[in-house]
């Protein structure tokens, strides 16, 4: 599902976000990244997303090469990789309902459809009270799952997230972590990154740590 | 395709709303600039229609010696009739043209009676077919006739036809040069617009790029709200032309240069449709340039 050869990424020219990765993560997994601040994780699922382009090695996403893709081609990638990010990024100015209805627009779902699908997974995630709501009117938590709903909305094959619990309370962190795990039940590989050592005490996923851009044991 | 066609529309609908002032600024400016473009364009089809007029009368006069032979009238004839750009040539002889001059002194018919002898020369009067009926074209017939023996003099109103051809042909520039700088203010006004709209929207663009939309769905509200603002711009422009028209209407055709002209016109419904759908390319062009460089940003 995710290889990556010998892949480098460089912002500047002397820091290598990711130095030389090799990996591969197969269809139905739950793998954790994690490492410490700017250690690449935030650049890993970036690349994965097609957000970044990498600068030497070979990647291949849901058997697309990410070298050769075009970029009229990305959106189409995306559509098969949820995304969920610490910040929720969800948009303010329209509600819950609008938030996760939007990427079922994109594809160009038809609006019955649309409505029996947002209601659904707003049922699923304990929220369709909330459904009239606006981003800013709801607590961390209740947003970050508003967007992994997002996320998850139009099944997708991958779903990343990077550091979805960072700012949420640790109660509601195992919710969160509920609905990985569901969506990983259900087929979704998952790639999480974190750097939340409780989170990882528990788990008995794979663990990839990365250190300077670079796989560490 | 309906359903997205919808969609974008509304979400333009919500971005006009969004950056209300700024929009109507875009609308009033570009409706002025295309206004002052619309003025030139309704002098200079004006002028166009009188010319046109003006050609489709005119004729150029053969004035002849009162001693000119038979053989060289025969030969003046036979060179009208041969010539491609002549459509028809009517001989008027001394008697006629005496006749015609009293005609056309109805009142002052008194000054010619105490005359003993007919002053005016018989004449060849030559119309030429439409597509011939230019300065440069008629000129050189002129100067060919002109070398025939037996010839007074020639009239074809040689100074103010040149000299308003050649008006024709700078105000014709200076429309195309202001249309056309006009043209490009008005895209960059509504690019700049768009610009202002597109980063109040950054962040609904981004996440609109993480959900997979592709680059058309993104652009097409906005390319809306700037096909919106050309049209409205376009639309007022008209309104603000069509009132400026009818305040000053009554001076320009009471001034002597328009008396026997034709009455000074709006422009046509074809070039009310042209204005429009100018307006309509140029806030087409004006959102697509600022989409391109964000996007490829």
């Amino acid at each position: 599902m995710i290889q990556m050869y010998d892949v480098h990424k460089k912002y500047t020219e002397n820091v290598e976000a990711l130095n030389g990765i090799n990996l591969k993560i197969s269809k139905g997994e739950f793998v954790f990244i994690t490492g410490p601040s700017g250690a690449g994780k935030t650049t890993f699922i970036k690349i994965i997303l097609g957000w970044e382009k990498i600068d030497r090695g070979q990647m291949i996403i849901n058997g697309i090469n990410m070298l050769k893709i075009k970029r009229s081609k990305l959106s189409f990638l995306r559509r098969n990789i949820g995304v969920v990010f610490q910040d929720f990024k969800l948009i303010k100015s329209r509600s819950v309902y609008d938030n996760i209805a939007f990427p079922q627009k994109v594809i160009g779902i038809p609006y019955k459809e649309i409505k029996r699908n947002t209601w659904e997974i707003l049922k699923n995630i304990g929220l369709s009270n909330k459904k009239d709501s606006f981003p800013l009117e709801l607590a961390g938590g209740e947003q970050q799952r508003i967007a992994i709903a997002r996320a998850l909305i139009n099944k997708p094959k991958i779903l990343l997230a990077d550091e979805p619990t960072g700012n949420i309370d640790p109660e509601m962190m195992w919710e969160i972590m509920k609905l990985f795990i569901k969506a990983n039940i259900n087929g979704t590989t998952v790639v999480f990154a974190t750097h939340n050592r409780d989170l990882l005490k528990t788990t008995k996923q794979r663990v990839i740590h990365l250190k300077k851009g670079k796989i560490v044991e | 395709m309906i359903q997205l066609i919808g969609s974008a529309l509304k979400e333009a609908l919500e971005g006009i709303k969004a950056n209300k002032e700024a929009y109507l600024i875009t609308i009033g400016t570009t409706a002025v600039s295309m206004s002052i473009l619309g003025i030139f364009l309704i002098v200079y089809f004006n002028i166009q229609g009188m010319v046109k007029k003006w050609r489709e009368n005119f004729q150029v006069v053969v004035y002849l010696q009162d001693n000119i032979t038979k053989k060289d009238m025969e030969k003046l004839k036979s060179y009208f009739s041969s010539m491609l750009e002549i459509d028809e040539y009517l001989y008027v002889s001394k008697d006629q043209a005496l006749k015609k001059f009293r005609t056309r002194l109805a009142r002052n018919q008194t000054i010619l009676d105490s005359l003993n002898v007919n002053p005016l020369p018989a004449s060849f009067e030559l119309k030429f077919k439409k597509k011939y009926r230019h300065f440069e074209k008629i000129k050189s017939i002129a100067e060919d006739v002109n070398k025939f023996k037996g010839i007074e003099s020639l009239e074809f109103g040689e100074g103010w036809l040149g000299k308003i051809e050649t008006m024709l042909f700078f105000l014709k520039f200076i429309v195309l040069a202001v249309g056309g700088l006009i043209c490009v203010g008005i895209i960059l006004i509504i690019s700049n617009a768009i610009k202002l709209s597109l980063y109040a929207r950054k962040d609904e663009i981004e996440i609109m790029q993480l959900v997979g939309a592709t680059d058309w769905f993104i652009k097409g509200p906005f390319l809306f709200e700037g096909i919106l603002q050309g049209f409205l711009g376009a639309v007022l422009s008209l309104i603000i032309l069509y009132g400026f028209y009818g305040m000053f209407i009554d001076n320009l055709q009471a001034s002597r240069f328009f008396i026997g002209a034709q009455s000074f016109l709006f422009i046509t419904p074809r070039d009310v449709a042209y204005i429009v759908l100018s307006g309509v390319l140029i806030g087409y062009a004006g959102s697509y340039v600022s989409l391109r460089k964000f996007l490829n940003n």
